[in-house]
């Protein structure tokens, strides 16, 4: 797929690649320990030994948003992995071979819809216990019919096109219809769901871990970040806006991004 | 004499409108057709829209399955070349990969068929089987078709309709056919390009030894490529016959009216 150059795609693109390092860096390393306390230097404004302050115990708000971020990022691409892979295949499927399965799953995907998502998955997390394994699982699940849904109607409308005849009367097998000829044209539309997906995944983690149910206390996270943060609103506002600014930055990069490959790919 | 191509004899297709309320209704769309296609024909098939044309296509390349009657190939993978150029070539794949992957394609039903003893051993020998062999197959035939090199890394988006068409025509020969049926493949284009691809196409005949089966609605297009044609109405032949002698003599009166509302 070649992409041609526009401003969105080199911002987001910027903005992703910095973002990631820093992430990454995260995952390994961070310039204060996240879980140290120090009562001398708690709620210490932005400094240049602490670029974002200090939070109420004194520990290091940018390092907490670097590794609440690395646990968002990691949570939110396994999510939409999950729910993508398993849309790809069920929607795939149903789109094309239609029929009585196609109706069944369907309605399934209508039932879990039907119930608010952030009910349901505090219903799935509250029961199976906190913890990073369980909000993938519930989060995951929550997003295949999503995913099916648009996947679904690509492979329905592409089913009885010439070109699929065609490869039909080649002869060419039905697992390579489905993913070699008919995939690649599902992508325009698949890469902004993708983004979408990608977006909800963050900001439902944040809220299941803001409800105090997710990623559980001492290991940051940016939900649970903005909820210690919001009593010191008015006197700390640094720490909120550390957390907060770091899910808007990650939503904004990978929006700009599926944009400017959207823009560069798109048919002239 | 020449050898039989195929044969088509009293074919009856039917066609289910489906509702999901009132339950199917099937509708008759073929009435006993009968015909023959010897080699080295290009045998036209004209009819209205709605009479039946695309169906007997689909009918004998086995896409529509509802249908009685005897279709006999005499040859193995028949081609098709679509009406429509927009629609027949996959817009997320590179022309090069199309026509690789009709390759791929056929080396997998030549594998099945040998090892079902249906062909020889030998009968497939010159499908590329390496990704280097299959390119410049892919690179002969698309010169064979009036296209160069550079058409490989191509979309099909980036191309214009005729061009669409001879790739498409690319990609039905490059399975060394015998027969191809041709499903109204000038109609969607101008006139120049039209007699371009009909120039094309008794081109590929005469160097490949080709048949077809040329479905139109347009009586000159038929007149300046077919040595035989059929005439189609309702789903019924009605008539059929040499060219030359069809249009001098037209003995059924829809063919009579076909052929006045032409001039």
């Amino acid at each position: 797929m070649k992409i041609r150059k526009n401003a969105y795609f080199i911002t987001g693109g910027i903005l992703s690649a910095i973002l990631t390092v820093i992430i990454v860096t995260g995952l390994f390393w961070t310039p204060y320990s996240t879980t140290a306390m120090n009562a001398q230097e708690k709620l210490q404004p932005p400094s240049w030994k602490h670029i974002l302050g200090t939070d109420n115990f004194g520990r290091d708000v940018f390092s907490r948003v670097m590794e609440g971020a690395g646990t968002s990022l990691i949570i939110a691409l396994l999510v939409v992995v999950i729910g993508c892979v398993c849309g790809i295949v069920f929607g795939s499927l149903c789109g094309y071979f239609g029929g009585a399965a196609d109706l069944i799953l369907m309605r399934i995907c209508d039932a879990i819809t039907a119930f608010p998502a952030m009910l349901l998955a505090l219903v799935i997390v509250s029961l199976t216990g906190g913890g990073a394994g369980n909000i993938v699982l519930a989060l995951g699940i929550l997003f295949i019919p999503s995913f099916t849904r648009v996947v679904r109607t690509e492979y329905a409308s592409c089913r009885d096109l010439n070109y699929i005849n065609a490869a039909r009367l080649m002869g060419v097998s039905n697992p390579r219809i489905l993913y070699a000829h008919i995939l690649p044209n599902t992508l325009s539309v698949l890469i902004p769901t993708i983004t979408i997906g990608f977006n909800n995944a963050i900001l439902a983690e944040a809220s299941l871990s803001f409800l105090g149910i997710g990623i559980q206390p001492p290991q940051a996270s940016l939900g649970s970040m903005l909820k210690d943060s919001q009593n010191y609103l008015a006197s700390a506002p640094w720490y909120a806006l550390g957390a907060g600014g770091a899910i808007v930055l990650m939503i904004l990069a990978v929006s700009l991004l599926s944009e400017g490959v959207q823009q560069g790919t798109c048919r002239i | 004499m020449s050898e039989r191509i195929l044969e088509v004899s009293h074919v009856n297709s039917f066609y289910e409108n489906k509702s999901r309320f009132r339950g199917g209704q099937r509708q008759q769309v073929l009435r006993d057709v009968s015909f023959e296609i010897e080699e080295g024909d290009i045998l036209g098939l004209v009819g209205e829209s709605g009479s039946g044309k695309t169906t007997l296509a689909r009918v004998i390349l086995g896409l529509a399955k509802d249908y009685d009657g005897k279709v006999i190939h005499a040859t193995r993978f028949p081609q098709m070349v679509f009406q429509d150029p927009f629609s027949s070539l996959n817009p997320a794949r590179q022309v090069g990969w199309i026509l690789e992957e009709t390759l791929r394609a056929l080396e997998r039903r030549a594998d099945q068929e040998i090892r079902r003893g249906i062909a020889g051993k030998n009968a497939y020998d010159w499908i590329p089987r390496t990704k280097q062999s299959r390119e410049e197959t892919v690179l002969q035939t698309l010169e064979a078709v009036g296209l160069g090199e550079e058409y490989m890394e191509r979309m099909p988006w980036e191309l214009s309709g005729g061009q669409r068409q001879r790739v498409s025509i690319a990609s039905a020969v490059i399975t060394r056919p015998r027969f191809i049926i041709a499903d109204e493949p000038v109609s969607a284009l101008d006139v120049t390009i039209q007699a371009q691809i009909l120039e094309l196409l008794v081109h590929l005949k005469e160097k490949y030894a080709l048949s077809y089966l040329f479905i139109s609605h347009d009586l000159n297009v038929i007149y300046q490529i077919c040595n035989r044609v059929m005439v189609m109405q309702h789903g019924e032949i009605v008539e059929q016959g040499e060219v030359e002698e069809l249009y001098r003599h037209p003995q059924h009166p829809y063919t009579q009216a076909l052929l006045k509302a032409a001039l």
